[in-house]
């Protein structure tokens, strides 16, 4: 995204600033964090505060899931392309690169073949 | 250079290339070569690596810079950074005028279309992965659901919930 929004404003320059100023920050802080974390971790307690958090965090990311789920509801064809991949990644753990070179074509083809107009 | 690093570039190159949809939905095959293929880290390491990306500021690919490290190192966290973004990046930027120039074309249409749906299907996967992966408890499991449900009906931001939770943690509850 930050390489999009550069490009418009400043092409290459443009894109690697936004870039840089987007991402090193977040880069050293969490390697920062991570170190502290590493000092820490033999506290269980530090540990036990993480499982707390990735429990949730994990519940964030279902939640995201669903939201971004519900639109689908209006082409019932989308629903089971989202059900493939789901039970292929998650259940089947398939490597990612065979189940998009599979399911990518095939959606975007059926997405064609129902197009409006 | 040390190989691992090099291991470490390789893993994240292709993963770049892959990662449609963003960080979220590749959060399966990065647990899946992680853990199951490599064997750098178990599940219980994997979702406090996840726990530490989502709890600290940024973008949530920064779990990527925090497997690095765990591999690695810092060395190895900003090898695995530039690995997963540059490829996409360039990507990313060679593709943006054409995307732009085509915005109602019918093919770009059917494109994202088709694509929409695959990206839902492995943002859920990832929720299910981590679940399996971080929930070792009924309260883990709990605040999993409840997170879900709050996070549904409320607006309220992100990190109230992980404070909460990272509390009720720390306190021995889960």
């Amino acid at each position: 995204m930050s390489v999009i929004i550069g490009r418009r404003f400043h092409g290459v320059i443009g894109s690697v600033a936004a870039c840089t100023g987007l991402m090193l920050m977040p880069l050293i802080i969490v390697l920062a964090l991570a170190t502290l974390y590493a000092q820490f971790a033999e506290f269980s307690s530090v540990r036990d505060a993480f499982s707390g958090v990735s429990a949730s965090a994990s519940g964030l990311i279902l939640a995201t899931a669903l939201k971004l789920a519900r639109p689908l509801k209006q082409h019932p064809w989308q629903v089971g392309v989202c059900v493939i991949a789901f039970v292929g990644i998650a259940l089947f753990r398939v490597p990612l690169l065979w189940l998009l070179a599979v399911l990518c074509p095939l959606s975007i083809a059926i997405a064609w073949w129902r197009r409006p107009g | 250079m040390n190989p691992v690093l090099i291991e470490l570039a390789a893993q994240f190159l292709l993963l770049s290339m892959l990662s449609i949809g963003g960080a979220n939905a590749i959060i399966p095959e990065i647990h899946r070569r992680a853990v199951d293929v490599q064997h750098w880290m178990t599940d219980a390491d994997f979702a406090q690596l996840f726990a530490l990306s989502q709890a600290a500021p940024g973008p949530n690919v920064l779990i990527v810079s925090l497997i690095g490290w765990k591999v690695a190192g810092v060395a190895g966290g900003v090898i695995a950074m530039l690995a997963m973004s540059g490829p996409s990046s360039v990507l990313a930027y060679a593709v943006a005028h054409a995307w732009e120039r085509f915005r109602d074309a019918p093919w770009r249409i059917a494109v994202q279309r088709g694509l929409a749906p695959v990206t839902v299907g492995l943002i859920l996967s990832s929720g299910y992965v981590l679940t399996r992966a971080a929930d070792q408890s009924w309260m883990a499991y709990a605040i999993t659901g409840v997170t879900i449900a709050l996070a549904l009906k409320t607006s309220w931001h992100p990190l109230w919930f992980l404070c909460v939770a990272a509390i009720l943690g720390a306190a021995g509850f889960v």
